[in-house]
């Protein structure tokens, strides 16, 4: 019998954030929300948006590299393998990238229009 | 160089809102893909009664399965526990690492709808009248049984022991439930400011986990040297046999990790008696018994099957298997190699290795599609391999992944991990993912 289902990750996944569900449900409908106030804005400044968001998503992932041995009751000198090295890297990775998409609504709708050389670089935004 | 105006990803920055709605949708559709996939599976029409004697991790992650692949049929989970133990989070309870609330759960969060649960132990297998008779004296038939009711400590094996006396006078034991875990740390802590004699071990037989044993040494080991109290402590541990573990390359490594760390062994000694008052450990030894002062000890019960199967037909009655009353099952397909509508899942199976967790869920997808073979007339074809895994815990911050099967031949899931090294990753899965993976297990999803 196989051991390994390639849906199994996504089965844990929801295990491991059930309890964190009720929140998370508020969290979604709040980034809901905001992503339509901001889609309801046009053009959307996505560019500077990004940008800010993977500098957000970037520092997530510094926090989370520096406090994650810690956080497991371990210490950086338990990471003796360059196998340790990259897990510690990718789950840092991961927790940027999940802060950064979810910083991306509220940054989309709360941040101002385009600067005005992307205004006037956006072929909709010329007079016709 | 391009000029400002006209470099083109600048133009596609400001992305439209039907492009964005489009990409979201995307994303949408593939974070609910598995989900409509799993839907997907056709269910087997059937009006079978299947009873599950047991709701531990086996038998609520067969009544998970068997509910979803079967569209119709009665299923009837017989167990009075309502609280669910996370047993493999024991020792990180034991070890001050982890509180019990992390370990505890309830039953009725993983039992399906569907399944008629009867809160009351199987006192009675009658295998040849196809029921079971509960401890109120119910009789509930059955088309089809799966036997999960997990195995019983035997601390009365060991004079003078009780369940009572863990957490007092030194004594620990880690497989008595979340709060003998909480227990053993409170012994721990104790032995650790103080220092003195440590006594550890397993019994002869078949156990459940047989890692933890080793986990806990380590562990005390650990918080000693934390604490700068090693020099104060004297560690041996007393082997039921010739070995410290069941597979060579393991035993190898954890006979070299325990002389790094000055731990004494001890081989075939089998824990008899103890005394709570004087501190005193006998043991059984070839050249007769053998007493030994304590400050801590960590007793491991000798195990064996429940009474109400150990005195059933279902039990093994020769062979290797037959002395702790295991369930005769075929080891490769799970099903009782007498009677044919009777599978077993989890510790109770009388098979040559496999009594983790891990092993119950590589165990519960081969039982619940040979089961459904049977109910359709056809011949049950899948295999367990005996896969089993320890994460052995080595001290607080790494583990070593250890995976083996049958044959005993190391068969790790991640190539890239070292099984014979001790790393922080194994104690990350241990610390964040084993306990979410143990929950998609019981629900049926891994």
């Amino acid at each position: 019998m196989n051991r390994f289902d390639p849906l199994m990750p996504v089965f844990v996944v929801l295990e491991l954030i059930r309890p964190l569900l009720p929140v998370l449900a508020v969290v979604a409908v709040v980034e809901l929300v905001l992503l339509g106030f901001a889609l309801s804005r046009r053009p959307l400044p996505l560019r500077r948006t990004l940008k800010r968001a993977a500098w957000i998503g970037a520092i997530a992932a510094a926090v989370t590299a520096v406090t994650l041995p810690a956080l497991t009751h371990s210490h950086f000198s338990d990471l003796n393998s360059v196998v340790d090295v990259l897990a510690l890297i990718v789950a840092a990775l991961g927790a940027g990238i999940v802060v950064a998409l979810l910083c991306l609504p509220p940054l989309l709708a709360f941040s101002g229009g385009p600067r005005r050389a992307e205004r006037i670089s956006s072929p909709s935004s010329r007079p016709t | 160089m391009a000029e400002r105006g006209t470099s083109p990803f600048r133009v596609t920055t400001e992305v439209s809102r039907r492009k964005f709605l489009k990409l979201s949708a995307l994303g949408l559709a593939a974070a609910g893909a598995p989900a409509a996939f799993r839907g997907a599976q056709a269910r087997l029409a059937t009006t079978a009664r299947i009873v599950i004697a047991g709701a531990g991790a086996g038998g609520l992650a067969m009544a998970s399965r068997l509910s979803r692949l079967l569209d119709g049929a009665h299923i009837t989970v017989i167990d009075r526990k309502e609280v669910h133990d996370y047993q493999p989070g024991f020792p990180l309870v034991a070890a001050g690492i982890w509180n019990t609330d992390k370990v505890v759960s309830r039953n009725s969060d993983f039992l399906p709808a569907s399944v008629e649960w009867i809160k009351a132990m199987v006192a009675e297998y009658d295998p040849e009248a196809n029921r079971v008779v509960t401890d109120g004296g119910q009789a509930v038939r059955y088309d089809y049984l799966v036997v999960a009711p997990g195995l019983q400590l035997d601390y009365r094996r060991i004079d003078g022991m009780d369940i009572g006396l863990i957490g007092e006078n030194g004594i620990a034991s880690v497989y008595a439930g979340h709060e003998a875990a909480a227990n053993t740390w409170r012994a721990m802590r104790r032995f650790v400011e103080r220092g003195g004699i440590g006594l550890f071990g397993r019994p002869p037989g078949d156990i459940k986990c047989a890692g933890a044993p080793l986990k806990i040494t380590m562990l005390v080991d650990y918080r000693l040297r934390e604490a700068g109290n090693r020099g104060r402590a004297r560690l041996i541990y007393n082997a039921d046999s010739q070995a410290l573990f069941g597979v060579k390359p393991v035993n190898d490594k954890v006979t070299q990790l325990f002389a790094e760390r000055e731990i004494a062994v001890n081989y075939d000694h089998e824990l008899t008696t103890i005394d709570p008052g004087r501190k005193e450990a006998t043991y059984r030894t070839a050249s007769g018994p053998v007493t030994m002062r304590y400050d801590f000890i960590h007793v491991v019960p000798p195990m064996s099957a429940p009474d109400s199967l150990k005195q059933s037909p279902l039990a093994w009655q020769d062979g290797p298997f037959a002395a702790q009353g295991w369930l005769e099952v075929d080891q490769y397909s799970l099903r009782h190699r007498r009677y044919p509508n009777v599978f077993g899942v989890g510790d109770v199976n009388g098979v040559p290795r496999g009594k983790t967790a891990a092993s119950v869920k590589l165990q519960t997808p081969v039982a619940t599609q040979n089961l459904i073979d049977v109910i359709q007339d056809r011949e049950p074809l899948a295999r367990y391999n005996g896969y089993t895994s320890c994460p052995l815990i080595t001290g607080i911050g790494q583990a070593m992944l250890v995976e083996f099967d049958y044959e005993g031949r190391l068969t790790p899931s991640f190539p890239f991990i070292d099984p014979l090294r001790p790393q922080w990753t194994p104690w990350l899965l241990e610390e964040f993912l084993l306990r979410p993976a143990y929950d998609a297990m019981l629900r049926g999803r891994a």
